[in-house]
């Protein structure tokens, strides 16, 4: 079920009306409705994949309760390391199997041992990258003695399936939003009409400025040969313009509906693509899982306040690692890879936190500069994640700083380009609020505000286009 | 919660105002669904029918069959849809003797319920009255067309209904009439990306063989002839397309045929054919049609050996 589909729009009301109007006179029957309702969201994509769902939450609210309770030091890291182990296990052979098995049989190739016929028929269920990271922060976190284990199962397995983030998250914290399930909720006018609004923005990321964009990305990646450079450099800057608004409109739709629900979720992107330097694109760009990165490995690991080769070390594990994450192929690790020797010069230097989540007050030719080549730096980091294999990608880049770079694109659609244009005006004018309509409302009487949003409804209806299956949903 | 409701009501109100106007006028407005389903009837004694896709929707007129003919092909009908058609409607048809179902190069390997299917079922089953498995009572498209096509299309029906009064492209013997050239549409760069269009990458054509046998099967008990015809396409096209699954497609179309019940005709790049016949890449205009419609009905009226 997609927030962007007929099933939803039906589904949500239903959960709405249930929520504030038949079960909001007690706390437990609210979440005990809301638990239901997501199972039932969940299972609309594979029902059998809610028993490996129902498996890991116990899994983990069980070790939680363990680790609390565990007497001494060995004790504690048993049970920790039974739920990691256990966790990345499901992880591992659902997500990875075919990829290590496929690796490992290229390897013997070499030494002429053929290994045929190990992969298997593996499909992957959906969220479980998300689900997955949301159990294992939980565990770790009363591993660390940051918070205390919940005691009402029904609480913790909302937490971990609370349907709005249980696809394609954002990666919640239990210190974040277990306390938000735990404690009574009333309607909040002013949050409802944001959550509105967060729905309506996410629609207009997704329906046109994303899947519009898919359709010449598609393009220039899946015929690569038949585009001359410049085309294929549109294609890429249309596969920027296509994930970002795939992703954060997925993101801004999970946390508007969680808005009407009275439920806020940690903020997932910041206009990323306003970064003046990789460092802070990192801190704006899937935010929830590059802290769950930094906070469960990179720390763990020294961070920065070891010696030089070690940072080295842990600024390379934590974007292989984050390249990984994303699937079991060598193009997403190259993407990884290529963002650590970008982010190295600036932790080396000591200006990676130049730039911290602040916004640029008045567009300067400096900054503007820097955003530029960011966004070319990013945009070239993309050729990798999208190409299929890291040959197409170099293919890609091949063809793309050739001579034919110069030369006028094959494909250039004006109406788009205008709404991609109208969409950074946008973003940029809303640039200080969470996200960017919310920013705009701000400013605007009550007319224009109610234009606004009409704009927004005959675009989404317009250029509603051939629907692309949300990319996060793979992970 | 009451001012949010009041608020969220009164913003709704313009989108529900033309989510009503769009029901209407698809529900009144003929198309090529309601227009069809209407001639169906007119022409029960017919004793052809021809099935298939927009290639034969355009390129078989009726007018030049030797026999009565109905065309009850449609754009992007698929076999499957030929398939319900032929259940619901040939038992009527008291005359008939031959049917034609067009196999091209993407009959055999779509997919059921593919991208085109997804929207056009509902069509199928609210304006031709077909029982189409797999539409949940459930789902709100079954009861409210306007839910059910994307919104540029709808754009583009209104656009076409404020033109020319209807949306049926069809004349009441079911053939859709094209003629000249289509501007941009007929050349190598459009060769390319049709052929592309069509390529699913698939040679499974276990489903649709299976398909094909069932009706074959159903016209052997009653003595209907079968023709089974790989329409002509423009150089263009068929240089684009992949060779060996034109060559897969047309060796299961000969394995089928016996040459008596069943017949394969294939005018895939049949030389009678030059590229000034077609409107665009893969479709015939009215003079191609002509004279396809001429080589079928020859074929029809002469006694095989």
């Amino acid at each position: 079920m997609l927030f962007n589909s007929l099933d939803f729009a039906i589904f949500f009301p239903i959960v709405f009306i249930g929520y504030w109007f038949v079960f909001n006179k007690k706390l437990s029957l609210q979440n005990a409705f809301l638990l239901i309702s997501s199972y039932y969201f969940y299972a609309c994509w594979n029902w059998r994949f809610m028993f490996l769902l129902m498996f890991s939450t116990l899994l983990d609210y069980y070790t939680g309760k363990k680790i609390h309770n565990a007497t001494g030091a060995s004790q504690k890291k048993i049970w920790l390391w039974i739920s990691i182990l256990v966790n990345l296990g499901f992880l591992g052979f659902f997500k990875y199997f075919n990829f290590f098995v496929a690796s490992f049989s290229d390897v013997f190739s070499v030494f002429g041992y053929k290994l045929s016929g190990w992969t298997l028929n593996i499909i992957l269920p959906v969220g479980i990258s998300f689900y997955t990271f949301h159990g294992l922060s939980y565990v770790i976190d009363i591993y660390k003695e940051r918070i205390k284990p919940v005691n009402n199962i029904v609480d913790y397995s909302l937490f971990v399936s609370f349907f709005p983030l249980l696809v394609a998250g954002p990666i919640e914290r239990a210190t974040h939003l277990l306390p938000q399930i735990r404690a009574p909720r009333s309607f909040d006018y002013n949050l409802a009409v944001s959550g509105v609004r967060q729905i309506l923005w996410g629609l207009f990321k997704k329906l046109v400025i994303a899947d519009n964009c898919a359709q010449y990305a598609n393009m220039a990646f899946n015929n690569t040969q038949d585009y001359n450079g410049s085309s294929l450099a549109l294609g890429a800057v249309f596969f920027a313009f296509q994930i970002y608004g795939d992703f954060s409109g997925y993101t801004d739709m999970a946390s508007g509906t969680s808005k009407l629900l009275g439920i806020g979720l940690i903020k997932n992107f910041s206009y990323p693509y306003f970064s003046r330097d990789i460092a802070e694109f990192w801190r704006r760009w899937h935010i929830s899982l590059s802290s769950w990165f930094k906070d469960y490995v990179y720390i763990p690991l020294g961070g920065s306040r070891v010696a030089v080769p070690k940072q080295v070390r842990n600024v390379f594990v934590i974007f292989l690692l984050s390249g990984f994450w994303h699937g079991a192929n060598l193009t997403f690790i190259a993407w990884g890879f290529l963002h650590a020797c970008y982010f190295l010069p600036s932790l080396l230097r000591g200006t990676n936190k130049k730039n911290k989540l602040d916004t640029v007050a008045i567009l300067n030719f400096k900054d503007g500069a820097h955003m530029l080549i960011t966004f070319g730096l990013v945009v070239f980091a993309w050729i990798f994640f999208r190409a299929a294999t890291i040959y197409d990608a170099f293919k890609y880049i091949s063809i793309l700083f050739s001579g034919s770079l110069f030369s006028v694109p094959m494909f250039f659609p004006k109406k788009l380009i205008a709404v991609l244009l109208f969409f950074i005006v946008l973003e940029w004018i809303g640039r200080k609020h969470e996200f960017a309509l919310d920013g705009l409302c701000v400013k605007l009487p009550a007319i224009a505000k109610a234009l606004l949003y009409y704009i927004l409804l005959v675009l989404i209806f317009y250029f509603i286009g051939k629907e692309q299956q949300f990319i996060y949903f793979q992970f | 919660m009451k001012k949010f409701l009041k608020r969220l009501f009164l913003y709704l109100i313009p989108i529900l105002l033309v989510w009503a106007g769009l029901e209407f006028f698809y529900r009144t407005v003929p198309n090529n669904y309601t227009f069809k389903h209407q001639n169906i009837s007119k022409n029960y004694d017919a004793k052809v029918l021809v099935f298939g896709n927009s290639h034969s929707f355009y390129g078989l007129n009726p007018e030049y069959f030797c026999k009565k003919t109905f065309n009850i092909s449609n754009i992007s009908q698929s076999l499957y849809f030929d398939e319900l058609l032929f259940n619901k409607y040939t038992a009527d048809f008291k005359n008939l003797k031959t049917i034609v179902l067009n196999v091209d190069y993407f009959t055999l390997s779509l997919q059921d319920d593919n991208v085109e299917d997804q929207w056009r079922k509902y069509f199928y089953a609210a304006q031709m009255d077909l029982d189409v498995p797999g539409i949940s009572i459930f789902n709100p498209r079954k009861y409210s067309l306007a839910l059910v096509p994307r919104f540029n299309l709808t754009l583009e029906s209104l656009k076409k209904y404020s033109a020319n009064k209807t949306l049926a492209d069809c004349n009441t013997s079911g053939w859709g009439r094209r003629d000249g050239i289509g501007e941009g549409e007929n050349n190598e760069h459009m060769g390319k990306i049709i052929a592309q269009k069509h390529e699913d990458g698939s040679i499974d054509f276990k489903k649709n063989v299976q398909r094909l046998q069932d009706i074959i099967a159903r016209c052997k008990s009653k003595n209907i002839k079968v023709l089974l015809v790989t329409m002509p396409v423009t150089s263009y096209y068929a240089h684009n397309v992949d060779q060996e699954k034109i060559k897969a497609i047309m060796y299961q179309c000969n394995k089928i045929a016996d040459g008596k019940h069943v017949v394969y005709v294939n005018l895939f790049q049949d030389s009678r054919f030059t590229n000034s016949d077609f409107y665009d890449t893969d479709h015939l205009n009215t003079a191609g049609a002509t004279k396809c419609s001429k080589i079928i009905s020859n074929l029809i009226c002469t006694p095989h050996p």
